[in-house]
């Protein structure tokens, strides 16, 4: 395939082109109480083709190779007509020619257990939940979906990588009359069918807190003291801080871009961020991005002060930062943009117990439960949480919604545990969804969190 | 098509095959610049098969081996999902397209003249940032079953979102056109936004406590996905969600009138068929207030001993890609029917109030409970009828069964929510958090 790619980047009359091939198996069982929904195992495949003519760069995706021809005509179409508009010309880092082939390290590849156990599996889970007291329906999936990518460009960079992401997921719903309150649950990642096995404990734990819920009061709004949870941490990290370490996201916003100049002093001392989706064996990891850029690690934040942001080629030279590793597509419908992988709050020296005291009156809140962004601006859910006194945690609270703004919230946090946790599911919807956008971190305190609330 | 029909049929007691091809092409303006043109064509299949009554799914983008597309859905067959429905026989309905030509003609660089001029005008008009993106979208979707079924439809659509955003933030107010041909965007909807952003340019504190929220047009969804995810027949046959022994009740005030049209011409994607074949048909979800009953697809529908209603979709939340979904009840053509009361008589109308132009985090709450805890993005705070800025940090909150009861004003005319087509809903006693 990579010889026939390559054929094609060779007709192309332009600066710079290159084109990604991608198939994309996706398994997938699903059941939805006690029924089992949906089974089965299919392919996709097609192609994305990028050109840089005059300055100006067109993407066009086509799923059938008869349609190539004319995905270059549209891609070649729309530089020009970038170029015309007198959009600010593109150029691309510099970046060494690459040829390689990558095979991931698994712990039991999941395209080698058959269709049987995967239903197996899921249906016991499953099982598991609806026999747990008062909880009256599930949701559980298992998604299996593993990228063939094979990328040339005009280069001559010649570069596959196959990356399988394994998950089982879903909602346990618990009910009491006409209340019903329901649990996220998720274990999974992209280092083998392993992860997935075993995991009653998790399950079980979810199950129980879901029941709980229905006895919590929902939460009092006003503004708290808060300890988050190291996922809910990593949902502010990934979502309120990382997305502006995107260089694509504000590189045409001048007000934002001047905030987030390197040097600029933006956190309290408290707060180290750091990418790094070359963590081996968690969700965010791989070797090559789509436009085949080699990922490393950058250290965004370190003791409040910036110091780095995630690039593609365009927005590195656009900034006149290094290259990083962080073009990232969903598959072969999409041109690649810049993501995260693996992103997270770096670890303080207090235990739980000593910032819970430090907390000492007000909300622990524990994982995230959907979360937006818009500019500074960001409202999270948190699953569930508790009221803290004196350091001591207290009754269960419910619909707990945070919002605040990414720079002051910044500032308000006052110390973070000692511990990072990372998430075993993705999900970013950044225009294409990342399901290999890996968060998490330590227990974080901050001040001054505005919490909505009915009473 | 017709080949993997015969194929498919052959192996199963009934076939359905579904055909998708989209040709959309983006254009996106950021800070007045051109900053990004993407121009595709995908394509696809999904085989479904019915066999001893288990349900067999498979679905490819290329139709390079039939055999093998077939052997995927029969593989399926294996411990998979049991129904009992059978697929439709021919539909004898009068179909439409809902296709305008010149969506055809449209070129990127049409695209970029048209919406440039937008961004012109507004740049005069107002101080911040301008960014706008614009997309055309031709679509066809044909339906084969081996009852006879042979369905299929046209559809385009030209899409326009704009957003002001207030000095330095993130935080805008939006202008969102939606129409299945390249229509210009109505000047009183270009007006009303500048008008509503002049007013926000101020930042205000508002303080804890409830007063009317006035939900616009593109935030109005944020309140009846919840009562989407309560009344679909999934949720009834899991014996869950709070509408589940409520057919017949008044559940919100008798000022709202939620219904699901998707004969309405006048709106993008108006469908005379579902995502399985079957008729659509106009639902009035809510009437005056009193629910009516689930919506089905053919497969809920039997589970629950009902008719279908012809809301069987390839959709997911987030949206997905239709070929590798598979169809569940789905609403996708809602509005309130518009009251009596003019939009700035309704501001005038507010003693203490929130306009929500844009929420964040609506998908965050206990949804199939009704609840909601959103951040305002922006909100506009008005008092003594007059709007005195934009709100800092603010949060409204509570439960749709609860607050749905207030209602007390609806506005005369609907306006493009991005996906359908609401009025302004005013409510009263609504819980808002701020920081004031």
């Amino acid at each position: 395939m990579i010889e026939k790619l390559k054929k094609i980047v060779d007709g192309v009359e332009a600066d710079f082109s290159d084109i990604r091939y991608e198939v994309r198996k996706d398994t997938r069982v699903v059941f939805r109480g006690r029924d089992l929904s949906e089974t089965g195992a299919n392919s996709t495949d097609g192609f994305v083709v990028r050109v840089l003519k005059n300055g100006g760069f067109g993407f066009s995706a086509v799923t059938k190779f008869e349609d190539i021809a004319t995905a270059v005509t549209r891609a070649t179409d729309a530089a020009e007509t970038m170029a015309g508009a007198g959009a600010s010309p593109v150029k691309l880092e510099r970046y060494p020619v690459m040829e390689d082939s990558i095979t991931p390290n698994l712990n039991e590849d999941p395209l080698n257990i058959s269709a049987q156990e995967k239903v197996e599996i899921v249906e016991k889970y499953n099982r598991m939940l609806l026999n747990e007291p008062e909880i009256a329906s599930t949701t559980l999936v298992y998604s299996e979906v593993n990228r063939d990518r094979y990328y040339v460009n005009s280069e001559g960079a010649k570069i596959d990588e196959r990356l399988i992401t394994t998950n089982i997921s879903g909602a346990v719903i618990a009910r009491r009359g006409s209340l019903t309150q329901d649990m996220r649950v998720s274990v999974g990642g992209s280092d083998g069918f392993s992860r997935v096995r075993g995991r009653e404990d998790v399950f079980l734990k979810r199950a129980r807190i879901a029941r709980e819920l229905l006895d919590a009061e929902p939460v009092r709004g006003g503004k708290y003291r808060v300890v988050m949870s190291p996922l809910l941490a990593g949902v502010f990290t990934h979502e309120a801080f990382g997305h502006f370490s995107e260089a694509d996201i504000i590189e045409k916003n001048p007000s934002l871009r001047s905030k987030m100049e390197l040097g600029a002093k933006l956190g309290s001392s408290a707060v180290t961020i750091i990418a790094d989706s070359t963590l081996p064996n968690q969700l965010g990891f791989y070797r090559y991005d789509d436009e085949g850029v080699a990922v490393k690690p950058v250290t965004l934040m370190e003791k409040g002060i910036l110091t780095g942001r995630l690039h593609s080629r365009r927005t590195a030279a656009a900034f006149g930062e290094d290259v990083t590793g962080h073009c990232i597509a969903e598959d072969f419908r999409y041109a690649p943009i810049v993501r995260m992988g693996t992103i997270f709050i770096g670890a303080g020296t207090k235990s739980f117990e000593e910032l819970l005291k430090d907390l000492d009156d007000g909300l622990y809140l524990i994982d995230g439960k959907g979360g937006q962004t818009a500019g500074e601006n960001f409202t999270f859910g948190a699953q569930y949480g508790y009221i803290v006194e004196n350091g001591q945690i207290g009754p269960m609270i419910r619909d707990i919604n945070i919002m605040g703004n990414l720079f002051s919230t910044l500032k308000n946090i006052v110390a973070v545990s000692d511990k990072v946790e990372l998430s075993e599911r993705g999900g970013c919807g950044k225009g294409q969804t990342n399901i290999r956008s890996n968060l998490g971190g330590p227990h974080v305190l901050v001040e001054d969190m505005v919490v909505g609330g009915v009473s | 098509m017709e080949r993997l029909l015969e194929i498919a049929a052959a192996v199963s007691d009934q076939a359905e095959v579904y055909f998708v091809e989209t040709d959309e092409t983006n254009i996106e303006i950021r800070n007045s610049e051109l900053n990004e043109i993407t121009s595709d064509i995908q394509s696809g299949f999904s085989l479904r098969i019915i066999k001893d009554g288990a349900m067999g799914i498979s679905y490819t983008k290329n139709l390079n081996d039939r055999d093998e597309l077939v052997r995927n859905a029969v593989e399926s067959l294996e411990g998979g999902k049991r129904v009992a429905f059978d697929f439709p026989g021919p539909s004898g309905i009068a179909g439409f397209d809902q296709f305008d030509p010149a969506i055809s003609d449209t070129r990127p660089g049409d695209l970029y003249d048209r919406n440039s001029e937008l961004v012109r005008f507004l740049n005069e008009r107002i101080t911040g940032q301008v960014d706008v993106r614009a997309t055309t979208v031709e679509k066809t979707v044909i339906i084969k079953n081996s009852n006879g079924l042979d369905v299929s439809q046209k559809r385009s659509t030209y899409e326009v979102g704009s957003e002001m955003l207030f000095p330095n933030t993130e935080a805008g107010v939006s202008i969102l056109h939606g129409s299945i041909g390249p229509t210009g965007i109505p000047e009183k909807n270009i007006e009303r936004a500048i008008s509503l952003y002049t007013a926000g340019l101020p930042e205000v504190d508002v303080s804890t406590g409830k007063m009317v929220v006035v939900f616009l047009p593109e935030t109005v969804f944020s309140l009846i996905w919840r009562i989407e995810d309560a009344s679909s027949g999934r949720v009834f046959h899991q014996k869950i969600g709070p509408l589940l022994d409520r057919e017949g009740d008044k559940i919100f005030s008798d000022k709202v009138t939620v219904i699901n049209d998707p004969h309405d011409t006048n709106i993008i994607n108006a469908r005379w068929f579902d995502d399985e074949g079957m008729p659509t048909q106009k639902l009035e979800l809510i009437k005056n207030g009193v629910f009516n009953g689930p919506y089905l697809d053919l497969d809920f529908a039997e589970k629950l001993g009902r008719t279908p209603t012809g809301n069987g979709f390839r959709a997911a939340v987030w949206g997905g890609d239709e070929i590798t979904l598979t169809p569940s009840p789905g609403l996708a053509h809602l509005t309130i029917l518009p009251g009596g009361t003019g939009f700035d008589d309704i501001v005038r109308n507010i003693d203490k109030g929130i306009l929500v132009l844009g929420v964040l985090g609506p998908h965050s709450g206990n949804i199939l409970n009704g609840d909601f805890s959103m951040g305002l993005n922006p909100g506009l705070y008005v008092e003594h009828g007059k709007i005195l800025g934009r709100t800092r940090d603010a949060m409204i909150s509570g439960n749709i069964y609860d607050v749905m009861q207030n209602v007390i004003m609806i506005e005369n005319e609907k306006g493009f929510s991005g996906s359908c087509y609401y009025p302004s809903v005013a409510i009263a006693d609504v819980a808002v958090t701020g920081r004031g």
